[in-house]
């Protein structure tokens, strides 16, 4: 890896490339399946409580909640990342009219705080991901 | 409910009509997304509480949603999803570039697509507010 003062900042850019294209592809998906979940529940007609049960009793719609879920949280959390990296940007700027110096030491606070953000997203949705998921299955469980 | 619904269709007009500047089009895709993950975390963290609470629970929630309260509120997070999905849409056809000159035309066609489909979501839930016997699930 580059020395901090020799990193420009279209360097720093490219790092978001491959969680960009993660991002815009996991959109797709969402829209794809919250689409067919939208028109699944605005047709169904007269739900009651055993029904619903018996909905969420189902092995298939537990795997789909849960695919669902983990992709809903990446993309989610991942616009968050996204969005705080960009007041990241702000507070401490490395564009022009500012010396190498404060370049420097703006970039090495940039990353420190771009590395928190990600670790806390990440443990944000490490935690969310086994809550969802462990009660999904909990549910079923207690659906049978 | 219907003062935000008129605003929310001017709204979809102007975003349909392209009215609104790149750095607009991203502010709308952070507002509503932030707003979605909000929403959704309170959706995972109410599956939990539905397996420790008794089953009354669910009942309560399935009650609120056919209030008129409940269903502005599913109204409300219906247009911000489908605001979300129909702008990310069109951000991503400019981004890749995809369509040439024909670009404009297939993100115009998109988002009234999304209107229709945004359309016939709020007929649902107005047809359940006014009591036409389809529409919002009625309980049981």
């Amino acid at each position: 890896m580059k020395p901090l003062n020799e990193m420009t900042v279209e360097e720093d850019k490219t790092e978001r490339t491959f969680t960009w294209h993660a991002h815009r592809l996991s959109g797709i998906i969402i829209i794809l399946l919250l689409g067919f979940h939208t028109i699944s529940v605005l047709t169904e007609r007269g739900a009651t409580i055993d029904s619903i049960q018996s909905r969420i009793g189902n092995a298939d719609y537990i795997i789909i909640n849960v695919l669902m879920l983990l992709i809903v949280l990446f993309h989610g959390l991942n616009g968050v990342r996204l969005m705080a990296y960009e007041v990241i940007d702000r507070i401490w700027p490395t564009k022009d009219g500012i010396t190498s110096q404060e370049t420097t030491m703006n970039l090495r606070k940039k990353r420190k705080m771009k590395h928190l953000v990600t670790l806390t997203l990440l443990l944000i949705g490490t935690l969310l991901t086994l809550y969802g998921t462990s009660f999904l299955v909990l549910l079923k469980m207690k659906a049978a | 409910m219907f003062s935000s619904s008129a605003r929310m269709l001017m709204y979809w007009i102007k975003l349909a009509r392209n009215d609104f500047q790149a750095h607009t089009e991203k502010r709308i895709q952070q507002i509503t997304g932030i707003y979605m993950v909000l929403d959704i975390i309170g959706h995972i963290l109410n599956v939990g509480l539905s397996v420790f609470l008794p089953a009354q629970y669910q009942v309560n929630i399935l009650l609120f949603t056919a209030t008129v309260l409940g269903q502005a509120y599913n109204l409300l997070l219906f247009t911000v999803y489908c605001l979300h999905g129909t702008n990310g849409i069109g951000i991503i056809i400019k981004d890749y570039g995809i369509g040439g000159s024909w670009q404009q035309g297939f993100i115009t066609i998109i988002r009234i697509i999304a209107f229709i489909f945004w359309m016939l979501g709020l007929s649902y839930l107005l047809a359940g507010y006014i009591g036409l016997g389809f529409g919002v699930p009625s309980i049981v």
